[in-house]
């Protein structure tokens, strides 16, 4: 069996995002060499950096790209680089980082947005995920040994055509089954393919017009968005934004003094009026 | 369901160290070795931790007891060997965003404090929240509060809140007045109008920075981006907007002056040149204070997309 005691990883986690086909869009990202060792890496390399994009459709490898960038003393060699990707269908991009030399303390990636521009001129910010690493989804199965992610603000209404549903992607290597759950006892099921993406419209699963929330669960962790679009068109989105874990944190915290002190200054100029946050 | 076999001829659990249901059976039938030896000398669950759940339907599956994984770590120990020398304190969190209330587009404010799967829990607190609305100059229109109890949500309209302006930014302020897990309670906010609804989560309050960049994708018709800015201070903020290429190239730059406490919903269109379509910018916010930074996209049918700034970490 293997060891786990080195304190360097020679990878990021790798980033998940969904890809749509390209009569709807393209997704876009920037990947910056030069930014991600500056935020994550702890050392200088003298080595290569290895950067994979590949796309998956229906549990199928639709495009691989690898590109290894030359880095001295820390410097790369090249600009940043701006990717886009469609699939045939809905499906995601998997982008994996990494190094020739162990350079990582944490694998979580570096942050930025990424883009998907319409074929109508529509630019909406995406989130990228992480395949695996999330340290509050670690958090939840440690405390709950479930996974359960969450969106407080789900909405659907007819009356000005207003539609919502859950992107669900597998990145993985198994088949995932996912549970959601309304707060008024409904519940929906969907399979979840390897290497496959799905929406589900939550109008089958919330009343019309009411502001919602919704919980689900799964055999596995899955990548999880929440996806604003039009009532009668799933695809013609205007917002994507990530749910939530079941936060595994807890409210109490245990501080020393110093700290202590601190939270009571802050405080008591909040009461005086003189500190608003 | 497919398994993933090995020469062993047992299904993988760990798949990051190759770890089979055989090896660890094997290795805990041995009455000498636990748990924490298991996880210390393979690694198991601790690097992408996809198999902790497999994990731990394997441990009640062949020991009859249900294993809580975190129990076994070290790190738990010892911090409940430091919480004998420390003081308790309660989640205090304030959090912020912007809102639009007028006759096209309206905010609503929503947090939950659910069981996990909306089950009964023995884990959930109770809060007390408090929330302020300010207009764009800073000044305060609404103060209000109560306490969420558990299994209880609040969707606060802002349209239905007397004295609530048309534009500003809210303070809400969520504070645990009992023990338990945070679970369900993190707040979003909503702008929804004819033909949408758009959701992103507040941010905490302290997340406010001086310095990050967003995407912009000039199109013919213009940037079609409004940035809210929000200053936390009560001091005026002087806040520089620069457009850059993704090679660092400073494209444009202006600046722009928030009063103190107040919002500005700046309109990039009305304070940068056109540049070049289809070619993406970044544009950073840059202040001399700490200011909490939105990015609405107009999608050119009354429709928007909202999200927020990076956090300062």
């Amino acid at each position: 069996m293997n060891n786990t005691d080195s304190p360097y990883f020679h990878y990021l986690s790798p980033k998940i995002l969904p890809v749509f086909s390209s009569n709807i869009g393209t997704v876009s990202c920037l990947t910056d060499v030069q930014f991600i060792l500056n935020v994550r890496s702890l050392e200088k390399l003298d080595g290569n950096a290895e950067i994979t994009y590949t796309t998956y459709c229906d549990g199928n490898v639709i495009s691989e790209e690898f590109t290894s960038v030359k880095v001295n003393n820390g410097k790369s060699t090249i600009e940043p680089v701006w990717k886009s990707f469609s699939t045939p269908s809905l499906g995601f991009v998997e982008i994996t980082f990494g190094t020739t030399k162990p350079l990582f303390k944490k694998i979580i990636p570096e942050p930025g947005y990424s883009v998907l521009k319409t074929i109508n001129n529509k630019v909406l910010t995406i989130n990228s995920d992480m395949k695996y690493a999330n340290p509050r989804i670690i958090q939840q199965i440690q405390q709950y040994s479930r996974f359960c992610m969450l969106h407080s603000s789900v909405y659907v209404d007819s009356n000005i055509g207003a539609g919502n549903s859950l992107m669900l992607i597998n990145p993985y290597e198994q088949l995932i089954v996912v549970k959601i759950y309304s707060s008024k006892e409904n519940k929906i099921s969907r399979k979840i393919k390897p290497k496959s993406t799905c929406m589900v419209n939550l109008a089958e699963l919330v009343d019309d017009g009411e502001i919602s929330t919704i919980m689900l669960t799964a055999n596995n962790r899955i990548i999880t968005y929440d996806v604003r679009h039009s009532y009668h068109d799933q695809l013609d989105i205007n917002n994507i934004d990530h749910l939530d874990p079941f936060s595994g944190y807890s409210v109490v915290n245990y501080v020393g003094f110093k700290e202590l002190l601190g939270e009571f200054t802050r405080n008591s100029l909040r009461k005086l009026n003189i500190r608003p946050d | 369901m497919k398994k993933t076999l090995t020469n062993d001829g047992s299904r993988i659990i760990c798949a990051c160290f190759e770890i089979t249901e055989k090896q660890i059976t094997d290795y805990l039938h041995d009455s000498s070795n636990t748990i924490d030896d298991l996880i210390i000398e393979t690694g198991i669950g601790s690097k992408c931790t996809a198999c902790l759940l497999d994990f731990d339907l394997l441990l009640d599956k062949h020991f009859k007891q249900k294993v809580k994984i975190n129990k076994s770590f070290e790190h738990d120990k010892i911090r409940n060997e430091e919480v004998k020398t420390k003081f308790k304190v309660y989640l205090n969190e304030r959090e912020s965003g912007f809102f639009i209330n007028d006759e096209k587009i309206s905010t609503t404010l929503t947090f939950a404090n659910y069981g996990e799967l909306f089950e009964k829990s023995e884990t959930l607190p109770t809060y007390n929240y408090r929330l302020r609305l300010y207009d764009e100059s800073g000044k305060k229109h609404v103060d209000i509060g109560g306490n969420l109890s558990k299994y209880e949500q609040k969707i606060i309209r802002f349209s239905s809140l007397t004295e609530c302006p048309e534009k500003g930014w809210f303070l809400l302020s969520l504070k645990a007045v009992s023990d338990g897990m945070q679970g369900s309670i993190r707040p979003q906010f909503m702008l929804s109008g004819n033909g949408f609804s758009a959701t992103v989560h507040t941010q905490p309050h302290k997340s406010a920075c001086r310095g990050k960049a967003v995407i912009l994708f000039p199109q013919k018709s213009g940037y079609n981006t409004t940035i809210p800015v929000i200053n936390p201070y009560r001091k005026k903020a002087n806040i520089n907007f620069v457009l850059v290429s993704i090679t660092g190239q400073i494209k444009q730059s202006i600046d722009v002056e928030l009063p103190s406490l107040g919002v500005r919903f700046v309109n990039i269109d009305h304070i940068m040149k056109p540049e070049p379509c289809d070619i993406p910018l970044l544009l950073t916010v840059k202040s001399d204070i700490p200011v909490r930074k939105h990015v609405i996209n107009q999608l050119g049918d009354n429709r928007l997309s909202i999200d927020h700034f990076p956090n300062s970490k």
